[in-house]
Order: C-alpha cells, then sequence, then structure tokens
C-alpha cells in the first residue's frame, strides 16, 4: 500500500494540472467556508430585510455549522471530481498506465493505487472542512460544551463518503471513457440535468436511489429544510449503505473492467 | 538450449480479424530473436499479450518456464510501440517511477542513464527530449530491473541514421552482456545486422523460424546480358554448377548452387564467342527472401 501510493506521489510532481486545481479547490472552498455567515448575511440584506437585523441565519454556530458547511463544501467537489477525470485520463492519453503495467505492475495495483490516491485526496479535503467548521464555530461563540460542539460531526462522516462516491463515480466513468473532454461532459450532464430531468417522469420511490441523488442524501440542503421548518434532515443508516453500496458497485465496475479490456 | 519463452497456439481476434493465429515459438536464452513482418502482421498484438496488456482470445505462454506473472514481468524489460513516459516529469523521475513498480533501488538508475548517455539531460523534463534521446531513456527504464529478457518493438522507426546506429550498438552491447533481447521490426536490413534468430510474421501467422544464417543463405545469382539471349543460354551449357536460368526483360538471370567465379564465367563466354555486356554478381538480400517467403501465402 505504501509503495502503491509513492508511486502515485512520484507521478504527481510537477503535474501542473493536478496541483493548479487542488490549490484552486483549497483556497476557494476555505475562503467561501470562512465567509459564509457574511455572504449569507448580504443575500438576505439584498432580499426580504434591506435593513437586516430581523432575520439572521445562524451559520457558524455549533452544532449546526457542521451540516451546513458540509454541504456548502459539497458544491466544491466538481474541481475534485475534474482532478480525478485528469488523473485517470492523462494515463491513457500518455499510454503511462500500458507501460506501468509493461514494468510489472499488475492491473489491480494500478487500480488500487488510483484508488488510494483517490482516498488520501477526499481525507484531505474533509480535514479541510472540519479545520473550517472548527475554527468558525469557535471565533464564532467560543469553546463550548463537546457534546454541542461535536453534536452534528456525522455530517462530516458524511461529506467524506458522499465525496469519495463521487470521485469514484467520476473515476470509472473515466476508465470507460478515457477522453477528459468526453468524461466531463457526461458527468457534469448526468449529475446536474439527468438525474433531475428523470425526476419528471420516474416515480419518486426510483429516482430517489439514482447514485447522485444518494449521495446527496448523506448532506442534505440545511437552507431548504428551514424554509420547510423541518428539522434538519440527519441520514439514517439506510441512507449510509446505500451510498457505499454505489462506491462498492463503481469500485467493481472498474475492476472487472480493468481485469478484462486490452490497455 | 534453455528457453526464456514458450508460445502454444497464441490467439487475438478482433470480431472477425484475427491479429495473430494459433503462434507457436521458442525463444532461446541468449538470442537476439528478431520478429519480422509488415506493418500489421501481428508483431506488437503478440508482444502485447506476452506483457499482458493485451487479452489473448486463446493459447498460452510460459516465461521462464512458469506461468506469466507480475513477478516475471519484472524480470522482463520491454518497450511496446513507442517510448511511454510522463511529459511533464524529468527522464531521472519517470526512472524513479519505473524503479518503484519493479522494487529496484535508486542507485541503478544513474547508472542506466550514463549507460544510454543521458546523463547530461537527466533533470530536463521528458518532453523536451528529442526522439532518439526518447527512445534510449526507454531502454534505460527497460534495463532497470537488469532484466533477463529485453524486449524492443520497432526502436529505430523514426530516428535519424545517426541515431540508428547508436539504438543498434546499444542492442548488440546488451545482447553480448547475455541478455535474451527480442527485436520486432518490419526491417529486414536491421533484424540482419542485429539478430541472431527470426521468426518471419505474415497476418498473424508464423511462416518461418530459425537461425538467421539458414533464412539468408541463398543461391546466388548473376545477370547476364549482351547480344543474343539464346546465344549466352546455350554457351552457359558448358560451365559448372548452373542451377537454372530465367529471362528478366532483356537480362538473363543465372542462378548458381555456388557463387561462381565471375572472371571464369566471362572467360568461358568469350572462349565460347559470347561477348558479355553485363555480368553482374547480385548479391542476394534477405528482403527477397523475405518477399519470397510472404507472397508464397497470398
Amino acid at each position: 500500500m505504501k509503495r502503491l501510493l509513492e508511486i502515485e506521489a512520484l507521478k504527481l510532481r510537477n503535474f501542473r494540472a493536478f496541483w493548479i486545481l487542488i490549490i484552486l479547490y483549497a483556497v476557494t472552498m476555505a475562503l467561501m467556508l470562512f465567509f459564509l455567515q457574511g455572504t449569507m448575511n448580504n443575500l438576505i440584506d439584498m432580499g426580504e430585510n434591506p435593513a437586516g437585523g430581523l432575520f439572521r441565519w445562524d451559520i457558524n454556530s455549533f452544532p449546526d455549522n457542521w451540516h451546513y458547511l458540509s454541504y456548502v463544501a459539497g458544491f466544491f467537489t466538481f474541481i475534485l471530481m475534474i482532478v480525478v477525470v485528469f488523473l485517470v485520463s492523462s494515463e491513457f492519453s500518455y499510454k503511462t498506465i500500458r507501460q506501468n503495467i509493461i514494468n510489472g505492475m499488475s492491473r489491480m495495483e494500478w487500480l488500487s493505487g488510483k484508488l488510494l490516491l483517490i482516498g488520501v485526496v477526499t481525507l484531505a479535503c474533509t480535514m479541510l472542512v472540519g479545520l473550517a467548521v472548527m475554527a468558525v464555530g469557535i471565533i464564532d461563540g467560543g469553546f463550548v460544551s463537546p457534546n454541542i460542539m461535536f453534536g452534528k460531526a456525522n455530517f462530516l462522516l458524511g461529506y467524506f463518503i458522499q465525496t469519495l462516491g463521487y470521485l469514484v463515480i467520476s473515476f470509472w466513468l473515466t476508465l470507460m471513457v478515457k477522453r477528459s473532454g468526453i468524461a466531463i461532459g457526461v458527468l457534469f450532464i448526468y449529475t446536474w440535468f439527468l438525474e433531475n430531468i428523470s425526476r419528471a417522469f420516474l416515480d419518486d420511490n426510483v429516482t430517489r436511489f439514482l447514485p447522485i441523488r444518494s449521495m446527496n442524501k448523506l448532506v442534505q440542503n440545511p437552507f431548504l429544510a428551514i424554509m420547510d421548518s423541518k428539522v434538519l434532515d440527519q441520514p439514517g443508516v439506510f441512507e449510509y449503505a446505500v451510498a457505499i453500496f454505489y462506491i462498492a458497485l463503481f469500485t467493481g465496475l472498474s475492476v472487472w473492467y480493468l481485469k478484462n479490456r486490452d490497455i | 538450449m534453455e528457453n526464456v519463452l514458450s508460445i502454444h497456439g497464441l490467439t487475438k481476434r478482433y470480431g472477425r480479424i484475427t491479429a495473430v493465429e494459433n503462434l507457436d515459438l521458442e525463444i532461446p536464452r541468449g538470442t537476439i530473436f528478431g520478429l519480422l513482418g509488415p506493418n500489421g502482421s501481428g508483431k506488437t498484438t503478440t508482444l502485447g499479450m506476452l506483457l499482458d496488456v493485451i487479452r489473448p482470445t486463446g493459447g498460452t505462454f510460459q516465461w521462464f518456464g512458469q506461468e506469466p506473472s507480475t513477478e516475471s514481468r519484472k524480470r522482463v524489460g520491454a518497450i511496446l510501440e513507442a517510448p511511454l513516459f510522463y511529459p511533464y516529469l524529468s527522464g531521472v523521475n519517470n526512472l524513479r517511477v519505473v524503479a518503484k513498480i519493479k522494487n529496484v533501488p535508486e542507485d541503478q538508475i544513474m547508472m542506466r542513464l550514463e549507460m544510454v548517455g543521458l546523463l547530461e539531460r537527466k533533470d530536463s523534463p521528458f518532453q523536451t527530449y528529442s526522439l532518439g534521446m526518447k527512445q534510449r531513456l526507454a531502454i534505460a527504464g527497460a534495463m532497470l530491473s537488469n532484466p533477463e529478457v529485453l524486449i524492443l518493438d520497432e526502436p529505430t522507426n523514426g530516428l535519424d541514421p545517426q541515431g540508428i546506429h547508436d539504438i543498434r550498438a546499444l542492442i548488440r552491447e546488451i545482447g553480448k552482456s547475455g541478455v535474451t533481447v527480442i527485436l520486432a521490426s518490419h526491417l529486414l536490413d536491421e533484424v540482419e545486422k542485429v539478430c541472431s534468430h527470426v521468426a518471419v510474421l505474415q497476418r498473424g501467422k508464423r511462416l518461418y523460424s530459425g537461425p538467421v544464417d539458414t533464412l539468408s543463405h541463398r543461391k546466388p545469382k548473376v545477370e547476364l546480358a549482351g547480344g543474343d539471349l539464346a546465344a549466352i543460354r546455350s554457351a552457359l551449357l558448358g560451365f559448372p554448377n548452373v542451377d537454372g536460368m530465367e529471362i528478366d526483360e532483356q537480362k538473363l538471370i543465372v542462378t548458381f548452387a555456388d557463387t561462381p567465379d565471375t572472371a571464369a564465367l566471362n572467360k568461358h563466354m568469350f572462349a565460347q564467342g559470347v561477348v558479355l555486356s553485363r555480368l553482374v554478381l547480385r548479391t542476394t538480400s534477405l528482403e527477397e527472401q523475405f518477399l519470397e517467403i510472404t507472397s508464397a501465402t497470398r
């Protein structure tokens, strides 16, 4: 495992597209999370309450900030999806996957290396979100008792699995189509449009099990939940199980595809 | 002699097209083995299957008498079609990736870079290399694990004469060190110059396999012309070792069982009252032999 990660780390040196996107991701997301409260205040002031002060959306305080920030962080996952597309498609366009295998890597080692890298990237991003949550929460209200402070920290786990899910789907799709342009196009058309369009003519009992929606269920939109004056939605064991099933499925499909294909 | 590689009935089909058909081949240790065939004859497909990047439709093969595995592949260094490296990484960093994959200590890298003469450019990105340098880096990568077998696929394709010369010298040097070299090429001249053994492929089938000498051992031919070809033909009757004759445009092509003494031939013809305007001993090349072998199956 260490060897596979070392190989991936060596490949990433001087891989400019990767580093530019990762830095872009980390900087914009960190800024967004730190100034989310201010941004929301501004949005509200411009609308119903020009004078402000009537209604403040309390985003930064524990424990609901776990939910708000994890949800907003999810908007930035598309950058990570593009990173994964480049990580995989470049190996095919440079045909270096071929040389990796010729040099004595097994197909499974190649796949494991890439999935490990995706795991590490996801973990790092989750830690970044976690740090942001802790920072804004402490700045906002100081230290509070742990059961309030970490009361909804499980949303971070939801964020982790959701991000991993998105990235594994991106990995599988790029493996199938091999070209970065096509992969990015299909990913965005599917995640942003196709699943939503399908809800117009498919039963909700079907569409709620579609892969992207299943991932999104782990960190539901907290703003909508408040407007509907519902309690902030917590994902249950079932939602986690469905998401993990999809991660396993797309990993399995990738394994099957790579094992049986000419490279 | 021990075989490093045995292939039995190896087959690859792409839909209705058969790229490699029922190929049997034994490659003895220590040879420089040429895989010769025109473009599209199945050379690269065969090598791809031996290296696990192409899934065979049928047949088996053994490396070093064992079923193929990642371990057996680490004992083989190979370059398929073109040098494949990460273009944004320097030469030395590219070799670090190879070393990690092959579990080879990093100190091997400098040694191999020196062998192929790339020490000075080791820190430049791969994409800035010339084609000859790319090819040499690929050989350095393939030789990193000190392999028992080196597979090269059209290694001189697209190189300038100096580059071709350098690569061939490098291959011979590697061959001399005891490494078995498998060289795929469509250049007969290259196989003749570099290889000790050869297998000729066409449309995925093996047409010939054996030492290069046997293949290139040809009956010598002499071209004769001058006045009446019929007169030349009858004058030749008394000359020893004549094996056959055929008329090609205004020339008479005479096949000999053994290399004839052309001076004696000229003298003989003159004594018979025939004056030759042309007397050429044709050095037969592998090329003609190759065309003969491949055209016979058309």
